[in-house]
């Protein structure tokens, strides 16, 4: 885990008591881990400047860097204390900071995971069953067909988030055995795979 | 049921109920190399002369052929009701045989084609799968997602109806999803094939 000097002079600045309170470090934290996960932040930022707003925003962008690298980097709570300790934290700023890690770092990871280029996700299906009456090049009836819309969700850079879009088709029975045929093949594969470890 | 064709549909006929059963066997086979290959003036031509006629009446002759056989697919006449629907065009018995004899030839084709070419929308082609763990990205180094990635291909009739065009849709989705998605499918299946499918499919055929 290596770390810019820059960051971890910035770090340091928690160790200042007149200008980073304990009450500013907590709250500062709260919000920095609330964010990561992608909540609101808890605290007002202008409450917790106290009289050198610099030096605090300062420390919230080194702690926001600093967690987000420790989670993408899958760091246990026992480095992180190593790593605080060097930057001269005492016990209970440490304790708390490994403290608010363990409870959020799965939230974080999750965020994390989608963070990337996908695939548009399928997340759910519909159908439905027609029979054709009568057309207006044929006059005889016929069915089923299936009409089929996957759901799948992409996210969407203009909007900022998820986007749901449904892909339709039709098939007719033959064609949806087909279908339904291959994708229990592939479940099958995926419960084969789960099971031998 | 019996089709009623429009009056200059059968003027256009009337020229071949005076013909040779061989005329009519030629002419027949001309209405089918139009419908794979489209119009040959070159050979309405030579009929037109070997018949002494206009190459326009010879033309109409094929065209009022292939409407003829159009009409029978789209509603599916059987041999009795085809045979009673030409039978008010002045055709004999034997040029009856010949021109069932090439409804009969065509008759699958054509159903199958025409059916297609009502209202063309996606349809299901092809479904190909593969499983994959994603186990690092830049934003997490160490993850283990399992995922399965999904090639769809769908295929759409052209404007023209001269074939398909295919396209192929890459998604994806992770094992519950894959499994719900499964199932949901598979009940559509089964529901079409539940007696109340079955007993709207039986009320509807007859």
């Amino acid at each position: 885990m290596k770390f810019d000097e820059n960051i971890k002079k910035s770090l340091n600045l928690a160790n200042n008591a007149t200008a980073v309170t304990d009450a500013t470090f907590k709250g500062l934290l709260e919000n920095c881990f609330s964010v990561l996960t992608g909540l609101p932040e808890p605290h007002n930022v202008t409450n917790l400047y106290n009289s050198k707003p610099d030096l605090v925003k300062e420390l919230y962008a080194a702690l926001l860097s600093i967690t987000a690298e420790f989670v993408r980097s899958g760091q246990k709570s026992d480095s992180i204390r190593d790593f605080l300790n060097k930057c001269g934290y005492n016990e209970a700023k440490i304790s708390f900071y490994t403290d608010l890690y363990d409870r959020n770092r799965e939230e974080i990871e999750g965020s994390l995971i989608n963070v990337g280029s996908h695939l548009p996700h399928i997340t759910d299906v519909t159908w439905k069953i027609d029979y054709i009456i009568k057309s207006s090049c044929v006059d005889a009836s016929e069915g089923p067909l299936f009409r089929i819309g996957l759901q799948t969700e992409k996210y969407n850079s203009e909007i900022g988030g998820k986007k749901v879009e449904l892909v339709n088709f039709t098939c007719d029975s033959q064609e949806l055995q087909d279908l339904v045929y291959k994708l229990k093949d592939a479940v099958r594969h995926c419960q084969r795979i789960g099971s031998e470890h | 049921m019996l089709i009623s064709l429009r009056n200059d549909h059968k003027e256009h006929l009337n020229l071949l109920t005076t013909q040779s059963v061989q005329v009519l066997i030629d002419f027949c086979k001309l209405a089918i190399d139009f419908l794979q290959n489209g119009p040959n003036l070159k050979l309405y031509t030579t009929a037109a002369e070997k018949l002494s006629v206009d190459l326009d009446a010879v033309q109409n002759c094929i065209y009022g052929l292939v409407n003829l056989l159009l009409l029978s697919c789209k509603y599916k006449l059987s041999e009795a009701d085809f045979r009673d629907s030409i039978l008010t065009l002045g055709f004999s018995s034997e040029q009856q045989t010949i021109l069932h004899k090439f409804y009969e030839s065509k008759k699958t084709e054509v159903a199958r084609i025409i059916t297609k070419l009502s209202v063309s929308e996606p349809h299901y082609d092809d479904l190909e799968w593969r499983f994959e763990v994603q186990v690092s990205s830049r934003a997490l180094l160490h993850q283990v997602v399992p995922l399965m990635t999904l090639d769809l291909s769908l295929k759409t009739m052209k404007d023209d109806g001269s074939g398909y065009e295919k396209e192929h849709l890459l998604l994806q989705t992770d094992v519950n999803n894959l499994l719900h998605i499964t199932q949901e499918l598979e009940k559509a299946l089964i529901e079409s094939r539940s007696r109340h499918s079955r007993k709207i499919q039986r009320a509807l055929n007859s």
